[in-house]
């Protein structure tokens, strides 16, 4: 997903340049989409997430600045935000946990393999098999599913206190374990 | 380590009530370490969007996304007040255009400073192709412009050409990123082509990451040209281009 002219575009459909817009949406229907499904798990509201992503970069509601980092991790963050905003609102992780089902990694075949990021997504994969179970449900908890501190305390019966040191050991584990698959770095 | 400090997680996780959200962000302008921490996570997570699996996008959504900005109330810069009434409210402030992450000085400081004094400025929201459209700040007009689009063979290039007007000179500026990569003796040449006639219109050498930009005196355009492309040359300013085309469009 290597798209040095996100800027441009993003400037541009920011002065209200329809073609760049769409440009854009183009450019990120399918991961923003990919992505607000597997935090939501709901085509509906992943739809919504989209739209609303989408909507709020046009008119200027969401505005992105280069000291954010990157365009595509600002509109990933953007999305992330919107979609656990969603999740809280349906209060649909208070009688879901599933902490079995919901595996950081999700269940092979579903899905065919031709993707865009399908290269960044493997070498991210494999670094997350080498992490302790404990560690990538702490990453599922934590990053996907949204989960306060206190409720994530409780699902992996840890004491509050120690909540964030697990979750950032787990992330710079699976940091290092990226590195070393081969250097995805996404700009 | 204030009391504050144990709200990072829920602050990144959005579970915090609107009284603890602003308390927090208020914090966080004065917590170095909230805000190195808050950074590290950002970066630590950057990667784990990644692994959603590529999910079929419903056909019907495009046109739902599309449809919603249709229906919202028209910009804010609006053709009928001055531009001075609407120019606070628009949401771009100077700074968003940098994201241009260019490694060295290869794009001309002229090119640079056009591209960004035009994309950040707030009046461009009314442009229209048919009008000259005024630019604040400066004198700078912005005539026309077009994105080009990639040939078959360089999918992933995009381009942008504008006709540029800066007091009494006006300039063709074509800015490009992620060109294929070209052999030693070639460069990009850009064209304007009126009918089937085409002249050259500059040409550059793009950077390691596939970006270029070069601008070119509009004077020296002749005829009623429509169509800017790019290929890919040996030599610059031929006659005629002899490599293939690399992007194109209408202007
Ligand atoms: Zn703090």
């Amino acid at each position: 997903m290597k798209h040095t002219d996100d800027g441009t575009l993003y400037a541009l459909a920011a002065a209200k340049d329809r073609s760049a817009f769409e440009l854009l949406y183009d450019r990120y229907e399918k991961l923003i989409f990919s992505f607000a499904y597997r935090l939501t798990q709901d085509r509906e509201i992943a739809e919504e997430v989209v739209q609303d992503v989408f909507v709020k970069l046009w008119n200027g509601t969401t505005t992105y600045k280069e000291e954010k980092g990157s365009f595509s991790s600002w509109l990933l963050t953007v999305t992330r935000n919107k979609a656990i905003d969603e999740i809280r609102r349906l209060k649909r992780h208070d009688h879901e946990p599933m902490i079995e089902k919901d595996s950081l990694i999700e269940q092979p075949g579903s899905v065919e393999n031709t993707v865009e990021w399908g290269e960044q997504r493997n070498s991210i994969r494999n670094a997350v098999l080498e992490l302790k179970q404990e560690q990538q449900e702490i990453i599922e908890l934590f990053y996907f599913k949204g989960l306060s501190q206190q409720k994530i305390a409780d699902q992996c019966k840890l004491p509050l206190g120690t909540v964030k040191g697990r979750i950032r050991l787990a992330l710079k584990h699976l940091k290092g374990f990226i590195a070393q698959e081969g250097g995805f770095s996404n700009d | 380590m204030t009391e504050q400090c144990v709200h990072l997680l829920d602050y990144f996780n959005r579970s915090l009530t609107e009284e603890e959200l602003l308390a927090f962000e208020h914090h966080l302008e004065e917590c170095p370490s909230c805000s190195a921490e808050l950074e590290e996570l950002n970066l630590l997570t950057e990667d784990l969007p990644y692994l959603a699996d590529e999910i079929e996008v419903p056909s019907t959504l495009k046109a739902k996304v599309f449809a919603a900005i249709d229906e919202q109330p028209a910009s804010v810069v609006n053709d009928s007040k001055p531009f001075s009434t609407n120019v606070e409210e628009f949401p771009q402030p100077k700074k968003v255009i940098q994201p241009r992450k260019r490694k060295g000085p290869l794009v001309p400081v002229l090119a640079a400073a056009l591209v960004a004094s035009l994309m950040t400025n707030a009046y461009l929201a009314t442009m229209d192709d048919s009008a000259p459209t005024e630019v604040a700040e400066s004198d700078l007009q912005l005539i026309g412009k077009a994105l080009l689009d990639p040939q078959p063979g360089a999918d992933n290039a995009t381009a942008v050409a504008m006709m540029i007007k800066d007091n009494n000179e006006t300039v063709l500026l074509v800015d490009a990123s992620n060109l294929p990569k070209l052999k030693d003796n070639e460069l990009y040449q850009v064209w304007v082509i009126d009918k089937e006639t085409p002249q050259p219109a500059g040409s550059f050498k793009p950077t390691v990451d596939g970006n270029g930009s070069v601008t070119h005196p509009m004077d020296q355009l002749k005829g009623d040209w429509d169509t800017v492309a790019i290929t890919i040359e040996t030599e610059p300013n031929l006659p005629s281009p002899k490599g293939s085309i690399v992007l194109a469009g209408n202007i």
